[in-house]
């Protein structure tokens, strides 16, 4: 009697919130999401072409904000044939038993250098490890409910080491720095 | 032997310094290219690209250093000999310019960062792009091959004036004192 209780009082709670729960689906033509490593001392750049982003949130309290990254890693761009080439091997990214990254948050906390600060799971080459992110979340046109069309951007810093990605000979951090400086720029719009 | 038969000391130290350097250069850009991806291979094309820099520095400083000095007389020696010592002199500075230069460009054109033996960062000459990246390569590759043919020539050229001519043309290049 006391289990149906609670469960009738918490379904209560969760309903209105769920209604009042708004989504939003990254605009790919507007959207980036690139990397900056080093090699041999010397910072490098790259992209990856594909990846999606879902948000969702109570249009009226960020906090509650939910986020899902999808990154194809064959889409990786480092403009080098072999580099790119290289980083699809099972060595690197290993895209034929791993295709896809995903990063998902749950609940959004006051950030440091930016808005919001998240402590999401990065799933990636078949290990899942939090990775930290700060990031800007705001409607597109100024204010603060989230209406409308969404940016979303910000940076994190992966270490690809933890996921093993460069292994064996590629594992030295002296040759190939372990800190990925990631950072994203993103349009959301409501779906 | 006057001095002026002779090319002062900086200019020989430049000439056998580049030899030694450009020699290991060159069989190591060969090699390097026959070894598979690796991290061997990534890391003997870094030397061969310091190496490579250094080289295309060291030439510009000789070109500077013999333009304001100028070279030492000739040996005498028939007509055609001297127009083909010339000739192949004058194509061999060329290529030790082109060839460092089309490795330079190669290298922006294939986005891959050169840091000058870790210690400082050289900047791309070029945007990085693909069909001029398949193109310096070969320009690159065949320029090298080039040189090194007419390293084996230049090479041939001074044993065949100390072993056969027996004249003073390698000595010009080699001893370091001047004889009264």
């Amino acid at each position: 009697m006391k289990r149906a209780f609670i469960a009738i009082l918490a379904a209560a709670w969760s309903l209105p919130a769920s209604a009042e729960t708004s989504a939003w689906a990254s605009a790919a033509d507007r959207s980036s999401l690139t990397f900056a490593a080093v090699f041999d001392g010397v910072d490098f750049e790259g992209r990856f072409e594909t990846f999606s982003v879902e948000v969702t949130a109570d249009p009226e309290d960020a906090v509650t904000a939910g986020l899902d990254v999808r990154v194809t890693l064959a889409s990786v761009n480092t403009e080098n044939e072999e580099r790119d080439t290289a980083l699809l091997e099972a060595e690197w990214f290993d895209v034929a038993r791993h295709p896809e990254a995903r990063y998902v948050v749950k609940g959004l906390a006051p950030g440091v250098t930016r808005t919001w600060r998240a402590n999401g799971e990065l799933s990636l080459k078949g290990r899942t490890a939090q990775v930290p992110l700060e990031f800007d979340l705001g409607p597109a046109d100024g204010g603060v409910r989230l209406v409308g069309s969404l940016v979303l951007a910000g940076t994190a810093v992966v270490d690809r080491l933890a996921f093993a990605v460069g292994e064996g000979e590629w594992a030295d951090p002296e040759l190939i720095g372990s800190e990925i400086q990631v950072s994203f720029d993103v349009v959301l719009v409501p779906r | 032997m006057t001095s002026r038969s002779r090319y002062d000391r900086v200019a020989q130290t430049l000439h056998w310094v580049m030899a030694v350097v450009l020699g290991a250069n060159l069989a190591l850009g060969w090699y390097a290219e026959s070894l598979g991806r690796s991290r061997r291979q990534l890391e003997l094309f870094l030397w061969h690209k310091s190496l490579g820099i250094t080289l295309l520095a060291l030439v510009m400083l000789r070109l500077g250093w013999r333009w304001w000095r100028g070279a030492p007389a000739p040996v005498p020696m028939p007509r055609w000999q001297l127009q083909a010592s010339r000739a192949s002199h004058a194509l061999l500075y060329l290529l030790m310019v082109l060839v460092p230069l089309a490795g330079w460009l190669l290298n922006s054109a294939a986005n891959v960062p050169l840091n000058w033996f870790g210690l400082f960062r050289v900047p791309d000459l070029i945007e990085a792009s693909k069909p001029a990246r398949a193109w310096l390569e070969l320009a690159h590759y065949w320029l090298a091959w080039s040189l090194a043919a007419l390293v084996v020539i230049h090479l041939l050229a001074a044993l065949k004036h100390a072993l056969i001519d027996r004249d003073d043309v390698v000595a010009r290049m080699w001893r370091g004192e001047i004889e009264p």
